[in-house]
């Protein structure tokens, strides 16, 4: 599903120059759970953000579903992503104006759903994240548990490809947190594949694998089989 | 409405300043347009021209350089027109009836807006008639067309033909002349020079009368060039008529521009001038401006804090189109409320300047800029959407906008001092002739006009009956009705100047109590005038005639002839005379050389005073004199009581009417 090949990211700001990923090589199948693990700063959001096509990469390829989308313009690479790949963030990302309703309405709005379709979709993964309930009420009515379920009913309501989950239990304490993953590990088991950067070993135990990225760069890549052999 | 809610402040003061700018874009344009279409609702109009004479020299007797710069003509100077040009196809001549008035049943009205005329009116002019036929209108003598306010005004009905009513004169020994209502027309639009309210027919020799003056009114031929017709009136002049006099240039202007090009001092009506088109329209355009930059700069400050917002949006698959729709959206909200609003103050505005012209007859003109607005400002709601192009910077936003914000707000910055600049010349301009324009705005002072030149002389006996009742605070007089300038001009002999220099200047004049009664300061001098001459005196001392005047004041009493003639300069008179400071003209030795030569005596200069702007806005103040006389005095001025107008009004029309029982 997605190929990576000597993927590098700089950002270059008036006084620094920061390499952000260094000639990444990954792959990822259709249907895998990936964790991302690393040290602060070492270019996991990069990562995340070039996977996602809401960046593009300095240097190196990038193929997804075999189309080579790194030299993409813009406008194509939206087109790429809409329907296909959506976020989960650490900060929920929710619209604050607008209702729990219309935030989980707002990708299956942008793809032109009829009214009807839309409606029963949404009560669809209002009721599959357990957050009917709240349907009218604002997010900052919520708790971050609560927030982060409706984050993740509006992400996968297009029913992506691909979720890409960016530390999505950082802002929560571990039994909200361990919810969540058990949500992801549905969605995963059901056939979305997932990429998540996250600082928890714990959570990264429900992935099937996990890539360690230091200063840039893919230090080790382990199966679930030989993570759980690892020492620390 | 929560997205109203959010930046308040800066929501509000934009749609506020763009209900402003719709306001004044609505008001100015309704006005340009209203200016503009003056009298084009004649069929005829392009051809219509009206004789006038520019630059004109002594004539006759006159010495006034003023005199004869009327929009109405002496008859002798259109006599040849008729046989002699023959691109001519129809002439109208309107003569204004001079000091008559209006007997209906037993009710007296004063006689205003009216004009003779003859059957070619109704051929040449379009309007409509409400009640007659044009058909054989005014074909005979003694017949009345009037308008429908005057009939509703006159016999509470439109129905009124057949009806009589009594002109006369104030010469009339017999009871006056009956005239018969032929026909009633609907009210002339707004926008037309002339807006009679009686039209008395009358025939061409009548009009034609040499002493009259006739406002004229030319149909050419559509071949015929309106400046060569100029060139041969001008070339007929000099060769055929011309007497030894200075000749008059005879200029033609067409219907449609009277309005804005004719000042003349007998204009039918209050024309306007191009200068203020151009100051309104300017006006309009940077507040216009101003709203525009405003409302570029709250949408980027918006977007900068809607960016997170933006860019979530995008995540979940927005593009740009839809960006702009929400955008779209929500400014439409706001601009809408603006324009709402901006509709509310146009009326409100209206209501204040009272510019005569109908905004609700403005719907087409309305519905244009309502889609003007709305196309304008959504555009630039969308303007900061684009520039930041956030989709391709949706991990490192900032800056980049930061730029155009600040070239913005220079711009802002710039216009808004161009406009305070503007706002405080028009300011200055408006409050200048309100303030100063004597008789304007002062609800307190009644200006009494038209009266029979007999009532002058009772002018001490009206004032020594009307000042009884306590409500009657003041009364004063002056030549002419405040707001006019007067007519006479002639040399002066000054202390220091030179004799030989036979300049001229204007003179006005007004009883002692004038200043006091308008509450006007000396700018130099004191205003605290002595009462000047007595009508006795003037009757003797106006005389073409040095020795018979000398003759007569001499057989007057000597208490008649015991007073001291007093000048007044206003600040022009001041500059023109050479005095850089107003002090400096105090005191100074002063005679007015009027035909009546010793009309005028020699006196003090006893104050200066600012100019009394009778002038409109743009026209230059005349230098003027101002002396102590009451025979020229045909304005009487009444200050009452603000506090009981009422009672006051009908303690004055009671006085007058024991005074002078035929006019109201
Ligand atoms: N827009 C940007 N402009 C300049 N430098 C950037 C930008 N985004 C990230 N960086 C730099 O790139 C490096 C990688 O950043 P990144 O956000 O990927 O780290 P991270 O691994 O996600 O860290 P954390 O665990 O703290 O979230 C950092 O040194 C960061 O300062
Ligand atoms: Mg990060």
């Amino acid at each position: 599903m997605i190929k990576i090949e000597n993927l590098s990211k700089v950002f270059r700001t008036e006084e620094v120059e920061t390499t952000a990923l260094n000639k990444v090589n990954l792959e990822i199948k259709e249907g895998e759970f990936v964790a991302i693990m690393g040290p602060s700063g070492c270019g996991k959001s990069t990562l995340l953000n070039i996977l996602g096509m809401l960046d593009s990469p300095t240097s190196g390829k990038y193929h997804f579903y075999n189309n080579e989308v790194s030299k993409l313009k813009e406008k194509q690479r939206n087109k790429f992503r809409k329907g296909n790949i959506n976020f989960v963030f650490q900060s929920f990302n929710l619209i604050d104006e607008l209702s729990v309703y219309k935030n989980v309405e707002l990708p299956l709005k942008y793809l032109r759903y009829d009214f009807g379709k839309k409606k029963k979709r949404v009560l669809e993964m209002l009721d599959r994240m357990k957050i009917g309930h709240r349907k009218n009420h604002y997010p900052q009515q919520l708790s971050g548990g609560q927030q982060q379920r409706v984050a993740i009913a509006r992400a996968i309501a297009p029913n992506p490809k691909l979720l890409l989950a960016d530390e999505p239990t950082g802002n929560l304490d571990s039994k909200t947190g361990l919810e969540v993953m058990n949500l992801l590990s549905e969605l995963n088991a059901e056939g979305t594949t997932i990429v998540m950067v996250t600082h928890s070993e714990r959570d990264a135990e429900f992935a099937h694998r996990v890539i360690r990225l230091f200063d840039g760069e893919v230090t080790i890549e382990n199966t679930k089989k030989e993570f759980a052999q690892i020492e620390y | 409405m929560n997205i109203l809610s959010r930046k308040n402040k800066w929501a509000a003061i934009n749609i506020i300043g763009i209900a402003i700018a719709f306001a004044s874009v609505f008001f100015a344009s309704s006005y340009i347009k209203h200016e503009l279409s003056f009298d084009k609702f004649h069929t005829k109009a392009e051809q219509i021209y009206r004789l006038n004479i520019d630059k004109p020299g002594k004539v006759g007797f006159m010495q006034t350089t003023d005199n004869v710069n009327t929009a109405s003509l002496n008859a002798h100077y259109i006599k040849d027109l008729y046989d002699k040009f023959p691109g001519v196809e129809q002439i109208v001549l309107m003569v204004k009836p001079f000091n008559y008035t209006l007997k209906i049943k037993d009710q007296i009205y004063p006689l205003e807006n009216a004009y003779y005329t003859d059957h070619s009116f109704f051929t040449l002019f379009d309007f409509k008639l409400i009640q007659g036929n044009k058909e054989g209108l005014f074909q005979q003598l003694y017949e009345v067309v009037i308008s429908k306010e005057s009939a509703l005004k006159y016999f509470g009905s439109t129905d009124v033909i057949g009806k009589e009513l009594t002109l006369k004169g104030e010469f009339d020994s017999n009871g006056g002349t009956i005239y018969t209502v032929k026909g009633v027309f609907d009210e002339f639009p707004s926008n037309s020079h002339m807006k009679p309210d009686v039209l008395l027919s009358s025939n061409l020799e009548t009009l034609r009368n040499p002493y009259g003056h006739a406002f004229t009114y030319l149909l050419l031929h559509p071949d015929v060039k309106p400046d060569q017709l100029e060139v041969s009136l001008n070339k007929h002049w000099k060769e055929n008529v011309a007497e030894a006099e200075v000749s008059p240039t005879f200029k033609l202007m067409n219907l449609r521009e009277i309005h804005l090009k004719s000042h003349k001092k007998d204009e039918l009506g209050s024309n306007g001038t191009i200068k203020t088109i151009w100051v309104i329209m300017s006006g309009a355009i940077i507040i216009l401006l101003i709203a525009m930059i405003n409302y570029f700069n709250l949408n980027t400050v918006q977007l900068n804090s809607d960016l997170n917002n933006l860019k979530i949006k995008i995540i979940n698959g927005a593009n740009l189109l839809d960006l702009s729709l929400s955008q779209i959206k929500k400014s439409s909200i706001q601009i809408s409320l603006s324009i709402i609003i901006g509709t509310i103050l146009t009326f409100i505005f209206d209501r204040f300047i009272e510019f005569n012209f109908m905004i609700k007859d403005e719907g087409v003109l309305f519905i244009f800029l309502v889609l003007f607005f709305i196309v304008l400002f959504g555009a630039i709601s969308l303007l900061p959407l684009q520039t930041k192009k956030i989709s391709s910077n949706l991990s490192n936003q900032k800056e980049e906008g930061s730029k155009k914000f600040i070239i913005s707000l220079v711009c802002q910055f710039t216009l808004s001092i161009v406009a305070l600049v503007l706002t405080i010349v028009l300011h200055q301009q408006i409050s200048k002739i309100q303030n100063f324009h004597p008789g304007k705005d002062k609800e307190s002072i009644i200006t009494i006009t038209e009266f029979p030149y007999a009532a002058i002389s009772k002018f001490d006996l009206f004032k020594e009956k009307a000042l009884k009742y306590p409500e009657i605070q003041m009364i004063s007089s002056t030549m002419m009705p405040p707001g006019t300038t007067p007519d006479f001009v002639y040399p002066f002999e000054m202390e220091g100047m030179d004799k030989s220099e036979n300049n001229t200047i204007s003179i006005n004049s007004i009883d002692h109590e004038f200043f006091k009664l308008f509450d006007i300061k000396a700018l130099a001098g004191d205003l605290n005038l002595k009462s000047g001459s007595s009508y006795m005196w003037e009757s003797a001392a106006i005389s073409p005639n040095e020795e018979s005047a000398t003759k007569n004041i001499n057989n007057l009493d000597p208490s008649y002839r015991n007073f001291k003639e007093q000048y007044i300069l206003n600040e022009s008179a001041s500059k023109k005379l050479g005095f850089k400071n107003p002090q400096d003209a105090i005191g100074k030795q002063f005679k007015y050389n009027f035909i009546s030569p010793t009309y005028f005596k020699q006196g003090e200069i006893v104050a200066v005073i600012k100019d009394l702007h009778y002038a409109d806005m743009f026209s230059e103040e005349k230098a003027e004199v101002i002396g102590l006389k009451r025979i020229f005095n045909s304005t009487f001025l009444v200050k009452i009581d603000k506090n009981n107008t009422s009672k006051a009004l009908q303690n004055l029309q009671e006085t007058w009417s024991q005074l002078f029982p035929d006019q109201p």
